[in-house]
């Protein structure tokens, strides 16, 4: 059934990365996130390369784990690649077939951008495919606490995914009977011009809509009655620490991320 | 217009780790006419089976025919068998979406493609079939009725495509024993005037014994039980090993067999329990109260020994 | 704290609206600790109106609801109301926080500002208590809906409430799922001493209550053990209720000529007392 297909991307496991703090780990892809675009050459990309082939090593992953990620971005990167390769210009030309012209530059361009935006997707597709989405929205809260003096709502916005992760299963199963129950009366989603089809989607998003209300009404008194009142006073379950292994995890990042900084330097 | 089903094994997900068999090899014929109880508790497949029958679901194996066409088959119009079998889901009333009651229940006639008067004229009708005021009722926002109006209104919708075989799936689900009541008689009614094939899946022995004319009980997606409701709650046992029970006479006749009185085996309803068990009193031998009994009661049952 | 008058309401009084009719109609009422209450009514009868009013959900319009002698309309008792009175709802899906049953057990404790290590073993016990301990790592959405139900009242129980209030919470469920709720309750009922308000449209259930209310347009229309209650067959009828299978066969057989005691509820009782007579 629907509800069976697990959210998301996150691969349970016990792994060193599994286990490192989600903090560590917003914090260390965030690291990993400016290296990449502190790379000066595209050779340069065997420092983020090592890296990230040594976290998904050390988590488990298989190498086709990682390409899966870049499927869905399959179009953006041939796009980026073809812009880069005809439109950036250069002097030492390669071809030049008819209007078609390539430069040395445009070629080093193109494979620089495409090498970023794969690393950039695998990389991150480390930490999501090792933090549960729970232990992310976690992180993420606590990072963003000190930003409350200037009253930003961390804990509403934590409890906001936290909730969201929660209902996805329910919404789906439920787009999915609603669906069903409107098909029962002739409904037709799959056929049909754009125009039609979206018409054909108000029979199913107006009682969806008005069944997430109604939920989020329940549920607000169910929290309520719970003693809900905010993130004031409120202590937590699941508490985080940082272990030996998050400041091995800093460490190395720290001496890949000044590899690549000498690296520009250098050039 | 019989409905036809061969072999029928429904598998979700196959060949992922998440794969399960909801339905296996399940085959059966019913007839027009007939008033159909699926029983099962939650997870036995009852409702991933009667979502074969409209098409909702194709089967991973096996047929179904429905008036003589497989709708297994690619290139069956779905719609034509949308509008032989209609299907109320659980908690219909979720599946309301328009502005008004009459525009509701007119959402599956106009997707059948039918004129304005007669789109007009089912929707009287149907709201007429579950006792809903057309007058007051067709311009009110279907939001604003009570929880069991609104599920009136679900049914309307579906009794609209005008079908031939009805399938509801738990519709007293969630209601108060009122509302139940209700619509337990508004269904026995439908059935009964418009000469319309019932398939009800329930989970309440009390709500579908004294309705269906045939049970089929599911367990782990297979049918185990089929026959009459004296046929089925006479295996009291059998019902009690798959998490089932039966109604509650049958319950006391088959607690008072084990403590050896001699009564028959397949009564459950409560009338003719009583009479069961006022002509087993009036046969020990009380004189008195077999005359009241017979003042009272104009025929009852010859009890039998307990076989 | 010890809390000797759990539940009691003076004259509680509740309008939606501001001249609107009364869902709720001068209920006067104390639950005496450690009791199972049962609280019938159809739809519209003010049942679930009244158990908000239990638990500060709802303030009185009129009248006082005193939850271990605490005024729920007294703002500073609100947190302290709740936490004394808990509530389980009837969508099993609507009152689930936590992608993870442990953790939504620790909800409120967390909302009371429980300290981390104090959280453990309490929700240990409450999922223990709920025979809901193997599911402690599973995602709510992947439960069937009696487990959801129990660990909604887990997450009461956690809290260490003197009172429960169940709000038709197997209203939604099937009969396997219902008699696993309502026994888990029932036990934790005896067990631990809590006071529990039973709201149902299931007469089976209420028979096995220590006591049955029957509120008909927000007042009370019947109060008493289940046995004065169920052996009134046609009041009950009149109410719109259902009178418990055996409790009508009963009545049949006494037309019929059998005598047989008032207060037949169960088959049990029913083949006691049919072997006495027959």
């Amino acid at each position: 059934m629907l509800k069976d297909i697990t959210l998301g991307q996150y691969m349970p496991g016990n792994t060193v990365v599994h286990r490192l703090d989600p903090r560590t780990k917003i914090l260390l892809t965030t690291a990993y996130i400016t290296m990449i675009f502190l790379v000066g050459s595209p050779l340069w990309y065997v420092v983020p390369a090592l890296y990230v082939a040594l976290a998904s090593r050390l988590a488990g992953l298989s190498f086709g784990q990682l390409l899966k990620s870049i499927k869905p971005l399959r179009f953006l990167l041939i796009l980026t690649f073809v812009l880069n390769l005809f439109f950036s210009g250069g002097t030492t030309i390669w071809v030049h077939w008819g209007f078609i012209t390539i430069a040395k530059e445009g070629v080093l361009l193109a494979v620089h951008f495409s090498m970023r935006l794969i690393f950039l997707v695998v990389g991150t597709s480390v930490l999501t495919l090792t933090t549960s989405p729970v232990a992310l929205s976690d992180g993420i809260e606590i990072l963003l606490k000190p930003l409350k003096v200037v009253h930003f709502p961390s804990h509403e916005l934590a409890m906001m995914m936290t909730i969201a992760l929660r209902f996805i299963p329910t919404l789906i199963e439920e787009t999915d009977k609603i669906m069903k129950a409107q098909q029962a009366r002739g409904a037709d989603f799959e056929s049909g011009n754009l125009i039609a089809r979206a018409k054909a989607m108000v029979p199913l998003l107006v009682p969806l809509f008005v069944s997430a209300f109604r939920r989020a009404g329940e549920l607000a008194m169910a929290m309520e009655a719970r003693c809900y009142h905010g993130g004031e006073g409120r202590t937590r379950l699941r508490v985080l620490r940082f272990t030996m292994e998050d400041t091995k995890a800093f460490l190395v990042s720290a001496a890949a991320l000044a590899v690549v900084i000498v690296g520009r330097s250098l050039l | 217009m019989p409905i036809e089903v061969e072999h029928l094994t429904h598998t979700y997900l196959p060949g992922s780790p998440f794969s399960s068999t909801a339905i296996h090899d399940l085959s059966l014929t019913i007839e027009d006419g007939e008033f159909i109880g699926v029983l099962g508790h939650t997870g036995s497949g009852k409702t991933t089976f009667v979502q074969h029958l409209n098409g909702l679901l194709k089967p991973t194996e096996g047929r179904v025919i429905v008036d003589g066409v497989d709708i297994t088959r690619k290139g069956v119009s779905l719609l034509d068998v949308r509008r032989k079998v209609g299907l109320v889901f659980q908690y219909p009333e979720y599946q309301l979406f328009e502005e008004t009651v009459a525009k509701d229940v007119a959402f599956g006639p106009k997707n059948i493609g039918l004129s304005k008067t007669e789109i007009d004229e089912r929707v009287r009708w149907a709201l007429e079939q579950v006792e809903l005021d057309f007058g007051e009722v067709a311009g009110v926002s279907p939001f604003e009725l009570s929880g069991g109006q609104m599920r009136r209104v679900a049914i309307a919708g579906v009794l609209a495509m005008k079908p031939k075989t009805l399938i509801l799936d738990e519709p007293t689900a969630g209601l108060d024993p009122r509302g139940r009541r209700a619509i337990l008689a508004m269904i026995r009614r439908l059935h009964a005037e418009n000469s319309m094939t019932v398939i009800m899946v329930s989970h309440n022995m009390d709500d579908i014994g004294p309705l269906a004319t045939r049970l089929l009980v599911m367990n782990r997606g297979e049918l185990v039980m089929e026959g009459t409701p004296r046929e089925v709650f006479r295996r009291h046992d059998e019902m009690l090993a798959i998490g089932l029970g039966v109604p509650r006479g049958a319950e006391l006749l088959y607690r008072l067999r084990q403590e050896g009185y001699p009564l028959p085996d397949d009564l459950y309803t409560l009338p003719e329990v009583r009479d069961a068990l006022l002509s087993l009193y009036a046969s020990k031998g009380d004189a008195s109260a077999a005359r009241t009994q017979a003042a009272d009661s104009a025929s009852p049952k010859e009890a039998t020994p307990d076989a | 704290m010890d809390c000797i008058q759990p539940i009691e309401t003076q004259g509680a009084t509740y309008r939606y609206e501001e001249d609107g009719q009364q869902a709720v109609d001068h209920v006067s009422l104390s639950i005496p600790k450690g009791s199972m209450i049962a609280v019938l009514g159809h739809n519209g009868s003010g049942k679930s109106t009244l158990a908000k009013l239990m638990n500060a959900l709802y303030l009185p319009t009129e009248g006082r609801v005193l939850v271990c002698g605490l005024d729920t309309a007294l703002e500073e008792n609100l947190w302290d109301v709740r936490r004394h009175a808990g509530m389980v709802f009837q969508n099993p899906d609507n009152q689930i926080v936590a992608t993870v049953v442990r953790e939504d057990v620790a909800f409120g404790l967390e909302n009371l500002g429980v300290p981390q290590p104090e959280m453990l073993p309490r929700i240990d016990e409450a999922l223990l208590a709920v025979r809901m301990t193997e599911y402690a790592a599973a995602a709510p959405h992947m439960l069937s809906g009696g487990q959801k139900q129990r660990v909604a009242v887990a997450g009461v129980l956690a809290m260490q409430p003197d009172v429960m209030i169940l709000d038709e919470a197997t209203a939604m469920l099937d009969p396997s799922g219902r008699e696993e709720v309502f026994s888990t309750v029932r036990k934790l009922n005896r067990e631990k001493s809590i006071t529990v308000v039973w709201i149902t449209h299931f007469m089976e259930e209420a028979a096995l209550c220590d006591r049955v209310l029957v509120l008909h347009h927000g007042a009370i229309a019947m109060d008493g053990t289940p046995r004065e209650v169920f052996s009134q067959v046609d009041e009950l009828k009149k109410l719109g209720l259902d009178v418990p299978p055996m409790a009508e066969l009963a009545e049949m057989l006494r037309q019929g000529g059998l005598s047989l005691p008032a207060g037949i509820l169960t088959v049990d009782d029913m083949v006691k007392e049919l072997k006495a007579c027959l």
